[in-house]
């Protein structure tokens, strides 16, 4: 059941509302949040419910024993159990695979290949419980009140399956007195139909657009180019336009995530494309990897190296395959380059508009090892986009059109962030948000099939 | 809020450099201070949901009946045959009219499909009879009716009954091996009849299936919510009409790349790479399969019936000349028919080749105009073939 689906949206959601307009208590709400967000999750992923809930009841009980510990040795030990078992348990569904695999290469065909099944959003939800447990041993949240208000966090349907990794100081207060007002929710409303413009009107059509562009056997300049500007326009809108419905259906409910996006692709430099792209992922890896490992407080080498194990991690964490951590590199890498150079950077010199254009060109051929799993295919593109391999070849006015409109929006519309409902213009803003939810629907329910969330994989 | 105008904004929050880690920078906008409540939001939000409501009622009434085609709505999907004692009476949309969704080139018709209390499409036999012809949606009969089915047709030209032992998996001859009920009623003659595209090596076991359809529902209720979400997206009334609409469009201005015109007339059909004539004889590993016919044949003569294999062709194989000529200039030499029927005969299958009887008749057009697969015609001659054919007539003689 995905967010843009007509049994989320018109059975599933209303019930929900419904159910929380009946059960005012606190209570009593958080229990049907917490039974309605399973259901949500079993209809994806029923088999790995039991492990969502057990890695939820470990995290819990280990937060209340370190909660109780007299000294941080002594809750270090729960801190290390319920570490253990996060990372076990993402290690044994998402990497054992790709552990085991290099492996039989290193040592022969008589180590077994595991291939088990990657449960719905665990690389969420996981981080999730790791960043509570840490925090309630760091001090900085208070252990949960109940079992009940800590499942109901982890849960949280909108952010269940595939972020914002949302911290549970975001949610404590709204947890026990949930904020939900005819402003709030009329935003809400408002989020949930820019993401699902941004997904099934321009992410959706981008990857139709693209699909005929990759199954090029020979790309030239222009077809491996062409089709990774809309592969980099179809992330984007994908990912940003669910994070855009996750935050929108959280203040329906009551509650405020973080901003997951904030315009990357208008970023100057490399650091500054972190800073907007996939924020709670990466604010996640500083708080809880990069600082812990030392940050930049420990000499000028241990830093990068400290850089680059958290984007190799970081990298990793999209998922089980070289491809990924070559993407991690090469991110890890350039924001390297870019810290040694400092103020020696040529980029530097450049007028903002060439400086955003040459850093974008560098995040789109860095989501090449992205896209392919294969890194033969990697080389086959990023040879045609640089060295001229396969001739200038031919994109076609649809794609090209695509493009053209992609970079026009990313770079020529203003953040829309800061949007908010204007209250002399609310039955303007009304009409708008029905005819771009109508529109929504127009387009990506005629469409035979429409391709998931990309994030749904990691 | 451009990233020209960053500097006057807050500082954003994923920045990697501790140094620049302020904890106010994470604060949630649930921290900032409460707007006051406001009647335009009110009116907002009751305009919009009304909207939703309207959208959302639009998309349960106009849901077209739960499957457009009488052969999915008696499907069990997790269990491969269909509801035992199920018999629906509709109009009938051809499968690739329906998926196209283009109105005009839909062909609608009255169909009855009727299902026997194990699950298969034929009437209730007293007994079970001494010819079982075993096969796929084409032995079913998707977009027939009773009596056009090849099984209905084979009883009419035998002049005794056939039972019908189609089913929508490429596991159908493994399942009527474990079948219990011919295991102790063993048939006198298996007629084998694949579609072309769906003759593939076989395992010697079919995978379990549930016995009980309800069962399974009770031990598995995620999955089966999942499968009714699914069905919901996919049949309720706003997909339709979306559907439908832009179909409708992109038809009027572009035309369809799968249309053919037999005898003048539009009509809708599988391209060749998906009816797998495109893809090499070799690629698609004959000798496995004829290892499987050897296999099975083997089988059933340990239990004294005869085995036959008779693949079915694809409007392809009969109409090459009414498909795009880049696609036909693709089609293997020779052809995997070819060579699967040679091999089968080389190591004593006997085969029956259907294509002869359906080329000889090759007009009116053999296959429905909007569904992939046969017309009755097509289905009578095969049967009427099949009931000719030295092989059937051997194994039933001294009846």
């Amino acid at each position: 059941m995905l967010f843009y689906e007509f049994p989320f949206l018109f059975f599933f959601l209303p019930l929900v509302l419904l159910g929380c307009g009946v059960f005012r208590g606190a209570r009593g709400r958080l229990a049907w949040l917490l039974g309605a967000s399973c259901a949500f999750y079993a209809a994806s992923s029923w088999s790995f419910l039991p492990l969502l809930l057990l890695s939820t009841g470990v995290d819990y009980f280990a937060a209340g024993r370190i909660a109780r510990c007299a000294t941080p040795a002594a809750g270090k030990r729960w801190l290390l159990l319920s570490q253990a078992f996060n990372l076990g348990s993402l290690g044994a569904f998402k990497y054992a695979g790709l552990a085991t695999g290099l492996l039989r290469d290193l040592f022969g065909e008589g180590i077994p290949l595991i291939d088990a099944p990657l449960p719905v959003g665990i690389s969420f939800y996981t981080f999730q419980s790791m960043s509570y447990t840490i925090d309630v041993y760091r001090g900085k949240v208070r252990p949960a009140r109940s079992l009940l208000h800590f499942a109901a966090y982890v849960t949280l349907f909108p952010q269940l399956i595939a972020g914002p990794i949302v911290r549970y100081s975001d949610l404590e207060a709204s947890l026990e007195r949930p904020s939900v007002d005819a402003l709030r929710f009329a935003e809400g409303l408002q989020l949930l139909v820019r993401g699902l413009v941004k997904k099934l009107v321009f992410a959706d059509t981008l990857a139709l657009l693209a699909k005929p562009l990759f199954g090029v056997e020979h790309p030239g300049f222009c077809e491996a180019w062409g089709s990774m500007l809309l592969f980099a326009g179809q992330i984007y809108w994908d990912f940003s336009g669910y994070s855009d419905m996750a935050i929108g259906l959280g203040r329906l409910l009551g509650f405020e995530f973080p901003i997951n996006f904030d315009s990357p692709y208008k970023a100057l430099s490399f650091s500054e494309f972190w800073r907007r792209w996939h924020i709670t992922l990466s604010t996640w890896l500083r708080d809880y990897l990069y600082i812990p490992l030392g940050g930049n407080q420990r000499g000028e080498s241990r830093t990068y190296l400290n850089l680059g194990l958290t984007m190799l991690l970081g990298g990793l964490w999209h998922g089980a395959s070289w491809n990924f951590v070559l993407w991690g590199a090469a991110h890890g890498s350039l924001l390297a380059v870019e810290r040694a150079l400092g103020a020696r950077n040529p980029l530097l010199r450049l007028p903002d508009p060439l400086r955003r254009a040459a850093i974008f060109a560098a995040v789109v051929a860095v989501w090449v090892p992205f896209k392919f799993e294969r890194l033969d295919q990697t080389a086959t593109w990023l040879q045609a986009m640089f060295l001229g391999g396969g001739g200038w070849g031919s994109l076609g006015l649809l794609p090209a059109l695509a493009c053209l409109g992609f970079l026009a929006l990313v770079w020529g519309t203003p953040n829309t962030n800061g949007l908010r409902l204007e209250p002399a213009r609310w039955g303007r803003q009304a009409l708008l948000t029905l005819a771009l939810f109508a529109l929504s629907l127009w387009v990506g329910y005629g469409r035979a099939e429409t391709p998931p969330f990309l994030y749904f994989r990691f | 809020m451009s990233s020209t105008d960053a500097s006057t904004s807050p500082p954003p929050p994923g920045d990697l450099e501790p140094a620049d880690l302020e904890p106010a920078d994470l604060e949630p906008a649930a921290r900032e201070p409460a707007r006051a409540e406001s009647p335009a939001a009110r009116r907002f939000v009751g305009v919009v949901l009304a909207g939703w409501l309207v959208l959302g009622l639009a998309g349960v009434a106009l849901r077209e009946s739960p499957y457009f085609r009488p052969w999915e709505r008696l499907t069990r999907e997790d269990a491969w045959t269909f509801v035992p004692g199920g018999r629906v009476e509709m109009e009938a949309r051809g499968d690739l009219g329906a998926l196209q969704g283009v109105r005009s080139l839909q062909a609608p018709r009255p169909v009855t499909f009727s299902v026997d209390a194990r699950g298969f499409r034929n009437p209730a036999f007293e007994r079970l009879p001494r010819v079982v012809v075993v096969g796929d949606s084409y032995v079913a009969g998707s977009g027939l009716s009773d009596p056009d089915t090849v099984s209905a047709r084979l009883s009419e030209h035998l002049g005794e009954p056939a039972y019908n032992y189609g089913l929508q998996t490429g596991y159908a001859p493994l399942l009527l091996l474990q079948d219990e009920a011919f295991a102790a009623a063993p048939p006198r003659l298996v007629i084998f009849a694949p579609v072309s595209r769906r003759i593939l090596p076989l395992p010697q076991r079919a995978p379990a299936r549930p016995k009980s359809l309800e069962m399974a529902i009770w031990r598995r209720p995620g999955p089966e919510l999942s499968r009714w979400c699914r069905a919901w997206q996919r049949d309720n009334g706003l997909s339709g009409l979306a559907l439908r609409s832009q179909q409708e469009l992109l038809y009027r201005a572009f035309g369809l790349p799968d249309l053919i015109f037999p005898e003048g007339s539009p009509a809708l059909a599988l391209d060749l790479d998906t009816q797998g004539l495109c893809v090499p004889a070799a690629a698609r590993g004959p000798e496995q399969l004829v290892e499987a016919l050897v296999w099975m044949q083997a089988e059933w003569a340990k239990r004294g019936t005869r085995f036959v294999f008779s693949p079915i062709p694809e409007s392809g194989t009969i109409y090459p000349e009414l498909f795009p000529p880049e696609a036909q200039a693709r089609l293997a030499r020779p052809s995997y028919l070819d060579q699967v029927l040679e091999r089968a005969e080389a190591q004593g299958v006997p085969a029956v080749d259907l294509r002869p009887p359906l080329r000889a008749s090759r007009w009116p057009y053999l296959y429905l105009r909007d569904d992939s697969h046969w017309a009755p015609r097509a289905a009578d001659l095969c049967a009427q073939a099949w009931a000719e054919s030295p092989p059937v007539r051997a194994a039933l003689a001294g009846r």
